[in-house]
């Protein structure tokens, strides 16, 4: 976790810039949740300057002095093939390029997802604290797959025939990562309603990672998830579509794509963890219909409202869409004002998708 | 499939596993005993199971 725990030194203490945040116009709203946003990073280079010896009194000048921009802090292992994540090291942070094409686009990915984390949301690392960003490349025997196990994400080779290299897919990477962040701040539980839940998210993620390279506006951007994954044998855009779930593919050898747009089709499966590969298709339209509604860089506002719904308070392990919609709409109030355009695309987003945004009489927060 | 001990397995069925975005196998037993169903995610599956999924993969793949 990061460094709330540690001492502050501010005049202005957060709560009171949370209450305006909340209360205060639009232009007092605007300005207290920019200085949140700040505010958190100062705290940080406090904590660092702070654990550094740096001088932190007002006597010895600027509390800042000599705090560095957070770097990202990359380390790149190859299991040459097998299945163990520790295999040797083969890039670390500001080596040179090794000329292996999976441990480079590893590492340029890596990067482009902590500078996206760092600019958008002043996040320092997937903790907030730094944490070191892990890749392991050639992973298994033509293993077909990516993921992250906790601690790392790993990348196979894909079979050549079927899927192609995993790292060359920057939403992918940003998909896998963002496991992470969802992990430490909300911890949504891997199964289930939650599960999918947690699965849009780093679908969310994914998608801006991409579109903040790429300096794409919610509009120009593609929507899809892993376009680069399939070879040219499979009749597929890619792994899964935010704008048009259950349309990424439809293949003779691999199937269609199962995603439902819609809560009335939601899937009912025990494969799958609960199908949170399947589900998730109605939390990402959500997303999609929101950022295109609101414009602009999906990452600025409604990325924003995603984001401080996953860090609210509120959002619990076993949250469920309708919870999480209720958040995303307390955000938007919050960061945008009540009955402002935002919000009324994030709440009819959700509506669109069949998830009520209204606060249910005496059900369960975890219900569908 | 003895020296999987599937009984145990699915006792505990669904097994699931670290992390995210590992592939899942489902298997479906048929014997005497009738027809069960077993669950486990890749990073929790014994190795004595690991060979009878992959005896199975082969198979498959007609190998």
């Amino acid at each position: 976790m990061h460094s709330r725990s540690h001492g502050l030194h501010c005049v202005l203490p957060p709560m009171v810039l949370e209450n305006i945040a909340r209360k205060g116009d639009e232009a007092q709203r605007e300005w207290a949740t920019r200085a949140l946003s700040q505010d958190h990073s100062i705290r940080l280079a406090r904590v660092q300057n702070s654990l550094a010896g740096v001088a932190t009194s007002s006597q010895r000048g600027d509390a800042l002095v000599g705090v560095a921009t957070p770097r990202p802090a990359r380390v790149i292992s190859d299991a040459h093939g097998t299945e163990d994540v520790r295999g040797p090291i083969v890039r670390r942070e500001g080596d040179a390029p090794t000329g292996d094409t999976a441990t480079d686009e590893a590492y340029d990915g890596l990067g482009d997802t902590f500078e996206f984390w760092l600019s958008a949301y002043s996040r320092n690392s997937i903790d907030d604290a730094g944490m070191p960003l892990r890749g392991v490349v050639h992973f298994g025997e033509q293993y077909p797959n990516a993921f992250w196990d906790g601690q790392r994400m790993v990348f196979g080779d894909g079979d050549g025939d079927v899927l192609g290299l995993m790292t060359g897919s920057l939403d992918v990477i940003g998909h896998e990562l963002g496991h992470g962040v969802t992990e430490k701040e909300a911890g949504l539980e891997y199964f289930g309603q939650s599960g999918a839940m947690n699965e849009s998210l780093s679908d969310v993620w994914g998608s801006m990672v991409k579109q903040y390279k790429n300096h794409q506006d919610a509009a120009s951007a593609d929507w899809l998830i892993g376009s680069e994954v399939w070879t040219p044998n499979i009749a597929g855009d890619a792994l899964r579509s935010m704008k048009a779930p259950g349309t990424a593919y439809d293949d003779p050898l691999v199937g269609k794509d199962p995603q439902p747009d819609h809560m009335d089709n939601y899937v009912e499966t025990i494969q799958d963890n609960g199908g949170v590969h399947i589900n998730s298709g109605i939390p990402n339209r959500a997303f999609y219909l929101a950022a295109t509604e609101i414009g602009g860089f999906a990452w600025e506002v409604s990325g924003r409202i995603w984001y401080e719904a996953l860090r609210d308070p509120a959002l619990r392990p076993d949250s469920g869409f309708g919870a999480f919609a209720r958040l995303t709409v307390v955000a938007a109030e919050r960061f945008q004002g009540q009955g402002s355009p935002a919000a009324t695309a994030v709440k009819d987003a959700w509506e669109t998708v069949g998830v009520p945004t209204e606060q249910p009489a005496l059900q369960s927060l975890t219900a569908h | 499939m003895e020296k999987a001990n599937l009984p145990e397995l699915l006792a505990d069925s669904p097994i699931r596993g670290q992390g995210a975005d590992r592939f899942q196998y489902h298997l479906a037993i048929e014997d005497e005993g009738g027809r069960r169903e077993l669950t486990v995610s890749e990073d929790q599956m014994p190795e004595a199971l690991r060979s009878l999924v992959d005896r199975v993969k082969a198979a498959g793949r007609g190998a």
